[in-house]
């Protein structure tokens, strides 16, 4: 088992990285590779344009709103921005606000050229994210290393943000993949036991219903999340895992147990959470703490009665009671090797009266509330009674 | 054809930080060249000056200034700047007289470029 799972693991990781290399590749095709210049003077915009053509594919502009009106209308296909700081109309300056403003700075890399720009226009400009102040007139072998080492910058820290980002989903994924391994092992764990039961799997299937029927929306499940509703639910499945120790002979006994088989089938509890304790593997899953309190005590009664640590009152969690209940009702309506099913009015009276022991009173009240709704569980199942 | 150095040199561009300028990519010089022939800035300076508008003629200093460092002719910059720093000094009489050197410096450029071409 260990060894088919080790597999299965290392296969999903191979076919995990052979996808993330592909996406990769597709990153890079979708680099922006347009370089946009905006300066008034036609000889500056011709000379900039000259030196990138080689790299770039080259818009040139002539003022702040046609700059920025090319940037707005596909802000994803800049490498790089030139702009001229002082420009008749609008100055470089105010298009940097407004593409700081709009968050633009930070996905395009800006550079602002100038001949005269002073301290305070220089410091501005930093401020609004703008990535290097280059002086006029222009020095080719200067400006072209500046600014492609900072637009390679840009796309480098681009494509490793959409590779994490494809990486972080793939993870997402296999975790939501290995949490449904987990559910599917519980169950099927859980399932194999009740088979030597003679039963279908379906009464591990309600219970999982029934605790979270109870859990939702009743007082009984004060101060649980909808997250932690689930992961009880998921947890009930195993209450029962015990009883892959207990003989056949005894749990498909039709008749009546002797006082010693008996003895026997109530160590069903404590075999069951020593089981899960001594599943490391299990120790790290969110339902592990309440399906080892559940397997041991969902025998236990309000009163003391129970069985095997005698548990009373406020000492059973809530968790354990919402199964303690559904356990019993579940066994009332469901026909057995000792016994028919029973119908709904019947098993809330033995339960009311206490023939499977004595329950909360308030609990008791909670079950009559969301037993309508529970009852809707046996309705179409080939083992539910007749409602 | 090749652009005549000495002609563009006497008219007052350093060439080679030119040609340098435009990756030594002599349509491209051309290009540069034809659009400061075909300028009318030293125009709306000397109009502004007259006119004692003081911004429009800073912004036309500006781009004079921005033209003669583009093309390397280091005198029409240097000018440029002067006439700049005259107009922030609202020194208008100054301003007038660097106008008229501007004035002779472009148009030796604008010949020397016409003969170059």
């Amino acid at each position: 088992m260990v060894q088919w799972t080790t597999w299965l693991w290392m296969g999903e990781l191979m076919e995990a990285s052979r996808r993330t290399s592909f996406d990769f590749l597709d990153i890079v095709a979708d680099d922006p590779r347009s370089l946009l210049i905006c300066d008034d003077d036609v000889i500056n915009r011709t000379i900039l344009s000259n030196l990138f053509s080689d790299t770039f594919s080259i818009t040139e502009t002539q003022d702040g709103d046609e700059c920025l009106m090319a940037v707005l209308s596909s802000p994803d296909a800049w490498a790089g921005i030139l702009l001229d700081y002082q420009m008749e109309r609008m100055d470089g300056l105010e298009v940097l606000r407004r593409l700081h403003r709009r968050g633009l700075t930070e996905r395009i890399p800006v550079f602002l050229i100038s001949a005269e720009a002073t301290m305070e226009v220089v410091r501005e400009a930093y401020q609004l994210g703008c990535m290097d102040v280059i002086e006029k007139p222009v020095v080719p072998f200067v400006v072209r290393r500046r600014v492609l080492s900072v637009a390679e910058l840009f796309t480098a820290r681009r494509r490793l943000s959409q590779t994490v980002l494809v990486q972080q989903n793939e993870l997402i994924r296999r975790a939501t993949e290995i949490l449904k391994l987990n559910r599917g092992m519980i169950e099927a764990l859980s399932q194999a036991i009740e088979f030597r039961n003679g039963e279908s799997g379906a009464h591990v299937r309600r219970i999982h219903d029934i605790t979270g029927i109870l859990l939702r929306g009743t007082p009984l499940g004060d101060g649980l999340s909808e997250e932690d509703v689930e992961i009880i639910s998921v947890a009930a499945i195993m209450h029962d895992v015990g009883k892959i120790a207990i003989p056949d002979a005894i749990l498909g006994k039709p008749g009546k147990l002797t006082p010693e088989e008996f003895e026997i089938m109530k160590s069903h509890t404590v075999l069951g959470a020593q089981l899960l304790e001594d599943i490391p593997q299990l120790h790290s899953n969110d339902s592990y703490r309440y399906a080892v309190d559940i397997a041991r005590h969902h025998h236990e009664r309000w009163d003391g009665s129970g069985y095997p640590d005698g548990l009373r009152g406020d000492e059973l969690s809530s968790w354990v009671q919402a199964v303690s209940i559904a356990d019993v009702y579940d066994a009332l309506r469901s026909e057995r090797v000792y016994k028919p099913a029973y119908s709904r009015e019947k098993a809330l009276q033995m339960i009311v009266e206490g023939a499977c022991g004595v329950f909360n009173p308030k609990l008791i009240e909670t079950f009559n509330m969301v037993e309508p709704e529970v009852s809707l569980l046996y309705g179409t199942t080939r083992d539910g009674g007749l409602s | 054809m090749s652009i005549d150095r000495s002609t563009l040199e006497r008219g007052g561009i350093d060439f080679d930080e030119f040609l340098d300028r435009v990756l030594n990519n002599e349509a491209i010089a051309r290009q540069v060249l034809s659009v400061f022939m075909s300028d009318g800035t030293l125009d709306e300076l000397r109009g502004a000056v007259e006119r004692e508008d003081v911004s429009s003629a800073r912004q036309a200093a500006h781009k004079l200034k921005g033209m003669g460092g583009s093309l390397s002719a280091h005198a029409i910059a240097e000018l440029a700047q002067a006439e700049l720093d005259a107009l922030h000094a609202s020194d208008l009489d100054r301003a007038a007289e660097v106008c008229r050197e501007l004035e002779l410096s472009c148009a030796r450029l604008k010949e020397a470029i016409s003969q170059a071409l």
